[in-house]
């Protein structure tokens, strides 16, 4: 993928240049606001990492001027502080999703690869299929190899998302945002808790396991 | 809790007593007052009946005297028609006339007597004597007599001492009306002047809980300074509270700075330590410390991170997103969340929703926030098999988040404490938690215009916060 990064503070910007080119990317980074504009215009990217904070054109305004562009690649929005207000305004802006720094790349790289391949969720699809896992969304029925597997409706709803999302590691906090559709971090094991009763019944019973731990990231879904 | 008390109490006279300084001293003041007026009123009655019985004796003596004047100068006959006269012209029998001969029989005069006597005495219808005619004998009647000793027998004269108690009651009606008149006058005005005072101490009062719930930014208003002794007090008041929340500004500034700084380092750390995760070569004893390594230094991250959070919401730059958020809805959801958490823990986690619309404004998010974090709370501070109960009530306009468990509770005395950041119970040093829990929701529940309780259980604890619906 083609990332532009536009980021002010020299170091920030090394770590994600470093840690994205070694994951496969081909990365452009900008100190401001002005300039991340300019190479936008001159070039198509596939996604923007954007600073809410930056000299002479803040990350708001860079949102908000490259939609007005009609430039429709996802925005990543960087915001320095877990400020809700930021987080409310980027989204409003324009951005796709967004990231509270400081974060761990692990975070990082899932969103990015959630937002590459948002366009592909089939959002029209009744059924859902990993493996010999299958899901049928309007009957509510959820079976693999043939046996109905018995979920709650909580189980359901994160069977559900890591299905859609099969394939790409779900971190801990992108799971509470679109399971529980909060964006704050509870104190207890929360998302563990809720993945190992859901692996005890679509894994356990069967010799191969989908869903994985993947460590120091999260969860992904996969045969 | 005083403040609100004081409220209370103003509608009850009896407990306003012992709460209030100043009513009571106008209630002391009134007191004095009344006991002094009656003593002045006793004493003037009975100095003024003392009086006027000196005069009746007078008078009684002088009439005695003047009759015996007439005896001496014109005899017996003369003496005779003297009485005659005087008895018809005494008015309502008011005056008593008597001569008795030396053999003891009364000679002429309006009254009967059994023996004549001489020098003042005090006499009583029916009893010491008879009044033929006048209405029951005179039974009732009490009288100040003189008897004097003539050659020819005695003359003995008595006054009717009723103007005495006409006097009297006259003397009462004075008191009873002026000095009552006076007396109300005087307490109703003591008590609207304790009153007044009263209320400005009270204002005063509820000022200082509100800075004792920690908003520090509460001050006295309408203070005249130079007026009087509360105005100056809460001009002090006023002062000192400018004082002390720009102490705790710089404080709280230090502590966010050093939240923040630290925060900067940390992430680095993180950041180095994180590829090395991904690593295939890497042995699995080594992975997994690795791991912890990371899961520590997210936890010191996370604990920053939340007191800059509080900071953010104490410091007023995190206005809560305005929306409708439904508290029922938002607790099924913690609910649905916390409960397999509560099972794996062996506690038994209960939600009883209210059949009423439970509607606020607020950020969903924050309040989903607060509720997690009380029962969260909930679950490290009690021992399993704990019975925890997440409840929403809407009573009065107000709805009401509350959790409830029957684990070990706070002492009373320390309930306040637990609000302040990174304060921990004595016993639950060893537990895990940052400490920040409860004032992050002290710092939320006040950005909605709400208030944390915490309250006994009977056993355990109940931590309610309560919101105006919309």
């Amino acid at each position: 993928m083609k990332i532009l990064i536009a980021e002010d503070d020299p170091q920030t910007a090394d770590y994600l240049r470093k840690g994205l080119t070694s994951e496969g990317h081909n990365v452009d980074h900008v100190p401001n606001g002005r300039e991340a504009l300019t190479q936008a215009t001159l070039q198509p990217y596939d996604l923007f990492l954007v600073d809410r904070m930056m000299p002479e054109l803040d990350g708001l305004a860079l949102v908000k001027a490259l939609r007005a562009a009609k430039i429709t690649s996802p925005i990543l929005f960087l915001t320095a502080l877990d400020g809700v207000d930021d987080r409310v305004e980027g989204l409003n802006a324009g951005a796709d999703d967004y990231l509270v720094k400081p974060f761990s790349f692990a975070e990082l790289s899932a969103r990015i690869q959630a937002l590459a391949r948002r366009p592909a969720m089939q959002a029209d699809t009744t059924v859902l299929k990993v493996g010999d896992l299958e899901m049928d969304l309007v009957r509510r029925i959820v079976t693999r190899a043939g046996q109905v597997i018995d979920l709650q409706p909580r189980e359901f709803r994160l069977l559900e998302h890591l299905m859609r999302t099969r394939g790409r590691v779900q971190t801990r906090t992108m799971l509470l945002e679109a399971v529980w559709g909060i964006h704050f971090d509870p104190n207890t094991s929360v998302v563990e808790t809720h993945i190992s009763r859901l692996r005890a019944k679509i894994d356990k019973p069967f010799e191969t396991s989908l869903l994985h731990t993947v460590r120091g990231a999260g969860y992904m879904l996969g045969s | 809790m005083t403040g609100r008390h004081h409220i209370r109490d103003f509608f009850s006279p009896l407990r306003a007593l012992t709460f209030s300084a100043p009513l009571r001293l106008a209630a002391l003041v009134s007191a004095i007052f009344v006991v002094a007026t009656l003593v002045a009123g006793a004493i003037s009655f009975f100095v003024l009946a003392d009086q006027l019985r000196t005069q009746l004796q007078k008078d009684a003596r002088q009439m005695a005297e003047n009759l015996a004047a007439t005896y001496q100068v014109a005899g017996l006959p003369e003496l005779h028609a003297q009485i005659a006269t005087n008895v018809a012209t005494t008015r309502g029998g008011e005056n008593l006339y008597l001569f008795m001969d030396n053999s003891k029989n009364a000679v002429f005069g309006n009254f009967v007597i059994d023996k004549p006597f001489t020098g003042p005495r005090d006499l009583s219808g029916g009893k010491d004597i008879i009044l033929p005619y006048a209405k029951g004998n005179g039974i009732g009647q009490h009288f100040v007599a003189f008897g004097l000793r003539l050659p020819a027998g005695w003359i003995i004269t008595a006054r009717d001492t009723r103007a005495i108690a006409a006097t009297q009651r006259i003397l009462m009606g004075a008191i009873g009306w002026g000095l009552g008149v006076a007396m109300f006058a005087s307490v109703a005005l003591a008590f609207v002047l304790a009153r007044r005072t009263e209320r400005r101490i009270a204002k005063l009062n509820r000022l200082l809980d509100d800075v004792a719930q920690g908003n520090l930014s509460a001050r006295f208003h309408d203070v005249r300074p130079r007026s009087d002794d509360i105005g100056r007090v809460a001009a002090s008041l006023n002062t000192m509270l400018d004082r002390l929340s720009m102490t705790v500004d710089s404080l709280r500034q230090i502590s966010n700075d050093v939240a923040h700084d630290l925060r900067t380092p940390l992430t680095r750390l993180r950041n180095r330590l994180e590829p090395l995760l991904s690593q295939k070569d890497l042995p699995e004893s080594a992975a997994q410390e690795l791991e912890l390594a990371v899961g520590e230094v997210e936890a010191i991250v996370k604990t920053f991170n939340a007191v800059l959070r509080i900071a953010q919401i104490e410091g007023g730059n995190a206005r809560p997103r305005t929306e409708s958020v439904d508290l029922n809805d938002l607790c099924s959801t913690v609910y649905e969340m916390l409960d397999p958490v509560a099972e794996e823990m062996g506690h038994a986690l209960e939600v009883s929703l209210s059949e009423h619309p439970a509607i606020v404004e607020g950020d969903r998010d924050m309040l989903a926030q607060a509720v997690v974090n009380l029962v969260e709370n909930a679950f490290t501070h009690t021992q399993e098999p704990a019975h925890i109960t997440l409840e929403v009530e809407v009573k009065d306009g107000r709805a009401c988040l509350r959790v409830s468990d029957n684990g070990p509770g706070i002492p009373p005395d320390e309930r306040e404490l637990v609000f302040r950041r990174f304060y921990r119970l004595e016993k639950n040093r060893s537990k895990q938690g940052s400490g920040l829990g409860l004032s992050l929701v002290a710092a939320i529940a006040r950005l909605h215009g709400g208030r944390v309780e915490l309250a006994d259980n009977n056993p355990g604890l109940t931590a309610s916060i309560c919101f105006s619906t919309i």
